[in-house]
């Protein structure tokens, strides 16, 4: 049963995928100007119409859209993403660069959040309407409050007025140099990791006091269990489902944070190079980078499902 | 190398000659130079680049040299530069940065491999992080002896503004960026207050902005109307909105560098800088009204999205709409879509920058020239354009500076271009132990970043 549904999630993936690329590759097309003329006119030099269109030629945008897209998807078909107009270099190779960066400052910001919001939630839960609770809630809706590329500027500001301190330049992928990466990515992480943390410990708080007063709890301290066993044995696992829920929300979140971020710790992730590809009209960059995290996206939302059904046995799927 | 026609400082040339009638000029290159790859630097390198960059099947910039017909060899370290026509802005073109040298026998080189990247100066290229950094190393074979000093360069891509101040003030970089450097008082206020080691130089560069009027737009159409525009913006206002500082490149010049510009004074009295704000105000009403737009007219300002321009549009914007009743559209940008629309004329006013590589009179011209290639606002002029056309082509500096001077006293008085009278002025910054850095470039001219006279003393 399991293994049905996920194959129709998988297959799911596809008409989304070709949804969501058709779109940005219509709305690049539909927005005014091209890649020649960024390539040729940077910093607004002039630039004749005669070199602009031999330009157009070589790159190839002088064709009929439809055979641009044609032309694309059928490169997709074999694997291929195109080359970018912008760069010359191949998109799956752009992407297989940055990817480390993004993907371990996901990955920390998702841990530094799961690791600050569970024991805020928790606590604000045990410790209602104390001045503990006023305390944490303060600080998970100062987390809600804040954009997360406003705190990653209060925290450079810190950090290197202060402490004259600015994380290493030259990036090293986590596997390659674990101290270099850590260093890289924690502050950033942070920056993104709070806010993901200050949504979390707010729904954790609200389950958990929703679920502390069930039943089954109450047959627990009856029994005369042992706090310890009652909280993170029967109340945490309940209790954590919502917020499983939420990080998948959270998953897409986490990704345009990364834009603003990327470019504020000079981080060369993907986040930046979208950004960049729209800018410059890079049509095919842009869509083998949407198309990635689209796939992320919903690879993540998959896996989310599978652990709700394992962490609850109740949910099953059809 | 120098900037201006009189100054030019050889390197691969070891010196020139010029033909009595101008049109020939015999570079004799210096021997014993050899490309990164160990082969010799000869006349078939320099005759190959130069018929490549004239080639536009080859080349994008091929009419960038108009002066330059071919390239041809005398022997192997003399070269012959045949001229259409005697060219007084030929030399500080090939000094400026699209003359570019490229290996005769890398022709057929796949020019997307770094093995492309090559050529005769202090520094190698070694390696390229993508996308975050370069790295080069010294060239032992480097044709002056003794240089560079440094073993090597690493250079860091970085784009965020902000971020480039924080890897100075932590030290993470010896220097900052060498040409587009740090050009808001902010950041410098930054550095000043943070790292207060560091040492700091404003450099200016040859090239101002201004307003291009679109002449199809029938207000803009009246001399009047432009003139009033010009008299409410204020030079001082300007920069500051802009910058934040006067130092930010009001220089009281207005339109040509030096040694190009009108006199300072000859050009405050044109553009009424010596009189009360109040008084040109007055005036621009007169004029209004004159014009038959006492309740002024929509305007669409176009710029490309960036900060400061949109800081100076808002404040020009704002007197205009202020005293002449104008009702002004600020239209930000981004590239793309910016310069489509003034490729389409799709503005009244766009605002950008009068580009020059090296700040010879001959890079402006287009800006004014009927159906010149910058010429957006669809300008024309008889008049102008046959003095435009008459300095490029006369050799005696001091006649083509008369020259010069009769051209800005018309555009100031036409004004197609509403000057915004603000050079480029960045700031560049190094740390202290950074020794033998000269400061300079053109913003698109590198020569300064050659860095074979840098050490490090530390």
């Amino acid at each position: 049963m399991m293994q049905s549904y996920i194959i129709k999630r998988l297959l799911w993936i596809i008409p989304i995928m070709l949804g969501a690329v058709t779109v940005i590759f219509l709305i690049m097309n539909v927005l005014p100007g091209d890649v020649a003329m960024v390539i040729l006119g940077e910093e607004g030099a002039s630039v004749s119409p005669e070199k602009l269109e031999v330009l157009r030629q070589d790159l190839g945008l002088n064709r009929p859209l439809y055979e641009q897209y044609f032309s694309w998807m059928g490169g997709l078909l074999h694997g291929d993403l195109g080359t970018s107009l912008w760069t010359g270099l191949p998109v799956t190779t752009m992407i297989a660069v940055r990817l480390p960066y993004s993907l371990t400052l996901v990955a920390m910001a998702v841990l530094i959040s799961i690791i600050i919001a569970i024991p805020v939630g928790v606590i604000a839960a045990l410790k209602q309407d104390s001045w503990v609770d006023y305390l944490l809630r303060v600080f998970a809706i100062a987390g809600l409050s804040m954009p997360s590329f406003w705190f990653a500027i209060l925290i450079l500001l810190f950090v290197v007025s202060l402490f004259k301190w600015f994380p290493p330049l030259a990036y090293a992928p986590i596997y390659e140099d674990p101290f270099v990466a850590l260093q890289q990515l924690f502050l950033p992480a942070i920056a993104i990791g709070y806010r993901q943390a200050a949504v979390s410990a707010r729904m954790m708080r609200s389950s958990m006091l929703e679920v502390l007063r069930e039943d089954y709890i109450r047959t627990a301290w009856a029994k005369g269990l042992r706090e310890r066993t009652v909280i993170y044995l029967h109340a945490l696992k309940n209790a954590g489902l919502p917020v499983i829920t939420i990080f998948g929300v959270e998953i897409a979140v986490l990704f345009s944070s990364q834009v603003i971020i990327e470019g504020l710790f000079n981080i060369p992730g993907i986040g930046g190079m979208l950004v960049e590809a729209i800018l410059h009209r890079d049509i095919p960059l842009a869509e083998g980078t949407v198309l990635f995290i689209v796939v992320f996206v919903m690879l993540v939302n998959l896996m989310i499902d599978i652990i709700y059904s394992w962490v609850d046995p109740r949910v099953t799927y059809k | 190398m120098e900037l201006s026609p009189e100054n030019i400082i050889g390197d691969l040339a070891e010196r020139w000659e010029v033909s009595p009638d101008g049109k020939v000029i015999t570079f004799y290159l210096h021997q014993g130079v050899r490309w990164h790859d160990g082969q010799p630097f000869t006349a078939d390198d320099v005759v190959y680049s130069i018929n490549k960059i004239l080639d536009p099947e080859r080349s994008v910039i091929y009419d960038s040299f108009p002066a330059l017909q071919y390239a041809f060899k005398v022997d192997a370290y003399t070269v012959e530069l045949h001229l259409k026509y005697a060219s007084p802005s030929i030399l500080s073109q090939l000094a400026g940065p699209y003359a570019v040298m490229e290996a005769a026998h890398y022709q057929y080189a796949d020019p997307k491999s770094t093995n492309f990247l090559m050529g005769t100066g202090p520094f190698k290229f070694k390696n390229y992080t993508e996308p975050v950094e370069y790295e080069l190393v010294k060239n032992d074979d480097y044709f002056k002896e003794g240089l560079p000093y440094l073993d090597g360069v690493k250079m860091s891509i970085i784009t965020n503004r902000s971020t480039q101040v924080d890897v100075l003030v932590a030290n993470r970089v010896d220097m900052g960026p060498g040409s587009i450097a740090y050009r808001e008082i902010e950041q410098i206020e930054r550095i000043v207050d943070e790292a207060p080691s560091v040492i700091i130089q404003p450099v200016a560069y040859p090239y101002s902005r201004g307003f291009w009027a679109n002449m199809d737009y029938a207000p803009l159409q009246d001399v009047r109307v432009r003139r009033a525009l010009s008299l409410l913006m204020d030079p001082e206002e300007v920069v500051m909105a802009g910058w934040g500082s006067p130092d930010f490149g009001w220089t009281g010049k207005a339109i040509f560098p030096a040694p190009w510009n009108l006199p300072e004074k000859e050009i405050a009295e044109i553009m009424w800088w010596d009189r009360p704000f109040e008084e040109r105000i007055a005036e621009a009403q007169r004029l209004m009204v004159e014009a038959g737009y006492p309740d002024g007219f929509p305007l669409r300002m176009v710029s490309r999205n960036r900060s400061d321009a949109e800081r100076v549009l808002t404040v020009v914007a704002d007197n205009w709409r202020r005293h002449i009743n104008i009702q002004p559209e600020i239209l930000m940008r981004e590239v793309s879509d910016a310069m489509s629309m003034r490729n389409a004329g799709d503005f009244d006013l766009y605002w950008e920058t009068l580009y020059a590589m090296t700040g010879d009179m001959d890079e402006y011209i287009s800006i004014f020239l009927t159906d010149g290639g910058s010429n957006y606002g669809g300008y024309s002029n008889p008049a102008l354009d046959k003095l435009l056309n008459e300095q490029s082509v006369t050799m005696d500096f001091a006649k083509r500076q008369q020259l010069a001077h009769e051209i800005e006293r018309i555009t100031l008085t036409d004004l197609s271009v509403l000057p915004g009278s603000i050079f480029f002025t960045f700031v560049q910054a190094w740390q202290p132990y950074v020794k033998g850095y000269v400061p300079g470039g053109s913003g698109y001219s590198q020569a300064h970043l050659r860095m074979e006279n840098i050490w490090l003393d530390k």
